[in-house]
């Protein structure tokens, strides 16, 4: 009876040492010695109407692994972040919450010391309680998810890159016989074609999608330094440490040259300088070529969620970049009464198969149906519009989820490919710091609201509003944060060692 | 001379330009209202061609079914409104009426001090995280049909406003003679009193009302389960999902496209705005026969 000796040598043991949890091999201590806890987790979605009947089959499973239970929450989107702040504000002692850097902050929130750091040296909790997590995730993403050299949330194991391209409407690429831009299409000047195709044959489709805050701008892929509306970039592959105003660069001129031209030539809708609600436009059928942000199956999922089937034309090559490492968290709070549980439930939630697929899919038979067990393949079941978050992304580990039949069958391993393929960036784990330039940050995300989304959709002529942008820019101190955003990137390669 | 206007003891030049200029008034307060019923009686695609109309582009009641088939939760939200504010109304009027009546008695030792004790507050307030603290971790408020009423039923405002009220209107020779008569204190106020401030309290509870009606601050602030949210929480969450993913489109994008899908359409979104105005706007005239004279603060006697 060897097992059984191993058990009651390795209890002496623990008990000698008085410690309550015997960590065997990298394993969780068995829930028999653990007290029995209530944990709660915030998320946000759209709320669901079969959320808690989904919470209560959680801890249906939970509750003989881990002896807790959970309470799972969701706010909506529009909420989520006024809520989570008001909890911070008040010290409620939730255990975990949603964090990105669109959303309940990340890095104000670690500014604040709302969440636990998680691999603190000499109380390196995820090592012991999420070990399996730490090595999905690998060290180049959560070097990327750190705020000086620390982790304080776990980030979700999906597509670790990003890049940029155009998605493009098939029925339409079928009707007019335009296959071949799948091949040709390699820069956003080599559209042209096509798009003059469109605007002569069908008058009611706006041939190029570009609208305020989601235009061809991004295909330049700027690495952003400060944040999404601050003109203060890197170049995105690595080619030198030198921060930069993006619109100073010749390549972001070119850009909106071409974009300008397109807008003249009715490409582009008239107004777009003053839409923001391209998904209602996508959705209406009425763009045949929109600029994305990609990974391998967004065609599909864009097909999914707009009701027209897309097909993708990759332009810029795929980047491992922060943004990616912290698009997508869960947070420990700070004031939690048992961190150590929830790690190992969100260490039982990243890796075991069928809890990360009930929070995402919900039950067999009722909010899908199997096409493939083997493979995981599902179909939307008989009850699907009453639980279908659509959340993959969010929730804990893609590479374990279920595919849905429209999609890819190879969705996880183009996943893996893919982020295999990309380039990391030097500037990966790089947090800028703006207490020092607060006013002018604010100033200069004034200015961008005033000039960039005319200039993106083509709207005005760049040649004389780029200087007249600068010069804005200029005049709200865009060249101060460069300057403190260089001196901070120089000290971070110098303590990481990144040099080029 | 110029002619008399048949009903006022004005030239008719003057009455047709106050007739206008009223009329005037009276149009835009209505005339938005009937842009947002237009268009929630449109169809969606129309709209995003051809720009908000005063007339419905094509008719269509998608919209309305859209929101009714969110279903359960508007029904739910709707009744739940109804029960917050009958109750709430109901239980503001009972407290405020009260604490005004015992203020405005003179022969009342501690008045003064409750004058003191209520004014002050209204002034000088703690702020928003201990108003927070104290509704969630003393009063024990949070995710409970109480947080949806309790906050509002006591306004010292309204309390002023009522005490001023009770004594421009109250003799204090009627409490004195219902004393003499042998009523006790709550014979005098529920019998007496209350017949005679009719107008007062029909203009508390219309107060009252549309603050519970219109009430999205609470649920956003004190609810987490879907079964307590009010319908103009529902309709603010709405609201400010499309707003948010506005400005955030850029950033979210990269991570998902998920938020977008769910988006409502401008048609649905004025449906909500309809239904959200249903019942209150009928409170109106069922309180406007109370309001005899205007209620006004610190007027001077007559």
């Amino acid at each position: 009876m060897k097992p059984k000796k191993l058990l009651v040598g390795m209890l002496v043991v623990a008990f000698v040492l008085t410690s309550v949890i015997g960590v065997m091999t990298g394993f969780g201590a068995s829930s028999s010695k653990l007290p029995y806890v209530k944990l709660t987790w915030y998320v946000i979605g759209t709320p669901q109407k079969d959320w808690d009947l989904i919470n209560q089959k959680v801890n249906e499973y939970i509750k003989p692994k881990l002896n807790a239970e959970i309470k799972m929450t969701m706010f909506d989107w529009g909420e989520y972040n006024d809520k989570l702040q008001t909890k911070i504000a008040a010290g409620e002692p939730f255990d975990i919450c949603f964090t990105a850097i669109w959303t309940n902050n990340y890095r104000t929130n670690v500014a604040k010391g709302a969440f636990l750091p998680l691999n603190k040296p000499g109380n390196d909790l995820l090592s012991k309680y999420a070990p399996k997590t730490k090595k999905l995730l690998g060290d180049d993403f959560i070097k990327g998810a750190s705020i000086n050299g620390i982790l304080y949330a776990i980030p979700a194991n999906k597509e670790k890159a990003h890049n940029w391209g155009f998605i493009v409407r098939m029925d339409l690429v079928k009707k007019y016989k335009l296959e071949d831009m799948f091949k040709k299409v390699k820069k956003l000047e080599d559209l042209e074609p096509y798009l003059k195709v469109i605007k002569q044959k069908e008058p009611g489709i706006y041939p190029l999608g570009a609208y305020a805050g989601e235009s061809p701008r991004f295909l330049l892929d700027w690495d952003k330094v400060v944040d999404d509306d601050v003109p203060v970039s890197l170049y995105p592959n690595n080619k030198s440490t030198k921060i930069v105003n993006e619109l100073e660069q010749p390549n972001t001129k070119a850009l909106f040259k071409t974009v300008r031209k397109y807008y003249l030539a009715g490409y582009i809708r008239k107004d777009a300088a003053s839409v923001t609600d391209w998904m209602s436009d996508l959705k209406a059928g009425k763009v045949f070529v929109m600029p994305q942000s990609l990974k391998p199956g967004k065609d599909a999922e864009m097909s999914i969620s707009t009701g027209y089937q897309w097909k993708q034309i990759d332009i810029t090559p795929p980047v491992m970049s922060t943004r990616e490492a912290i698009g997508s968290m869960q947070a420990i709070n700070a004031k939690s009464k048992n961190p150590e549980r929830a790690l190992m439930f969100l260490e039982l939630f990243n890796t075991d198969k069928y809890l990360n697929n009930l929070v995402n899919f919900g039950i067999e038979g009722q909010h899908y149906v199997f096409k493939d067990k083997a493979k995981g393949i599902i179909a939307p079941g008989p009850k699907a519009k009453d639980y279908s978050p659509g959340l993959g992304w969010m929730f804990g580990n893609q590479f374990i989820n279920y595919i849905y039949e429209n999609e890819d069958p190879n969705k996880w391993k183009n996943f893996e490919e893919y982020n295999k393929k990309a380039l990391p960036l030097l500037s990966l784990g790089f947090n800028f710091d703006d207490s020092k330039v607060k006013t002018q940050v604010a100033a200069c995300k004034n200015v961008w609201k005033q000039y960039i989304p005319m200039l993106e959709t083509g709207s005005v002529d760049p040649d004389r509003y780029i200087p007249q942008a600068i010069d804005k820019f200029k005049k709200a101190g865009v060249d101060i944060i460069i300057k403190e955003a260089q001196r901070q990137y120089d000290e971070f390669l110098k303590k990481t060692g990144r040099k080029k | 001379m110029q002619s008399k206007s048949r009903f006022l003891q004005i030239s008719t030049v003057s009455e047709a330009i106050l007739h206008i200029f009223f009329g005037i008034v009276t149009l835009a307060c209505l005339v938005p209202l009937w842009a947002v019923i237009s268009i929630s009686l449109s169809d969606d695609n129309k709209i995003r061609q051809s720009g908000y109309r005063l007339w419905p582009v094509k008719w269509s009641v998608k919209s309305y079914e859209f929101v009714l088939a969110q279903g359960a939760a508007i029904v739910h939200a709707y009744a739940l409104t109804i029960f917050v504010t009958v109750v709430g109304t109901i239980l503001c009027v009972l407290v405020v009426s009260l604490y005004a009546y015992v203020l405005f008695r003179k022969d009342f030792k501690y008045r003064k001090f409750f004058t003191f004790f209520g004014f002050f507050t209204m002034l000088i307030n703690a702020g928003l995280v201990p108003w927070y603290i104290v509704c969630v971790n003393v009063l024990r408020l949070k995710d409970t049909i109480y947080a949806l009423i309790l906050p509002y039923v006591m306004n010292m405002w309204y309390v002023l406003i009522f005490r001023t009220y009770l004594s421009m209107s109250l003799p204090d020779s009627i409490i004195e003679s219902a004393k003499i008569d042998g009523a006790g204190e709550f014979t005098t106020f529920f019998r007496i009193v209350v017949p005679l401030v009719k107008p007062g309290l029909a203009t508390i509870a219309l107060f009252a009302a549309i603050t519970y009606w219109n009430d999205w601050w609470l649920p956003f602030m004190l609810v987490e389960s879907e079964k307590l949210y009010n319908l103009q929480y529902l309709m603010y969450r709405v609201q400010q999902k499309i707003q948010y993913l506005a400005e955030i489109a850029a950033k979210i994008s990269v991570v998902s496209n998920s938020p977008f899908k769910d988006l409502p359409a401008e048609s649905a979104r004025m449906a909500m705005a309809v239904l959200g105005m249903g019942p209150i706007v009928l409170a109106y005239p069922f309180f406007q026969r109370y309001f005899v004279k205007g209620l006004t603060i610190g007027a001077i006697k007559g």
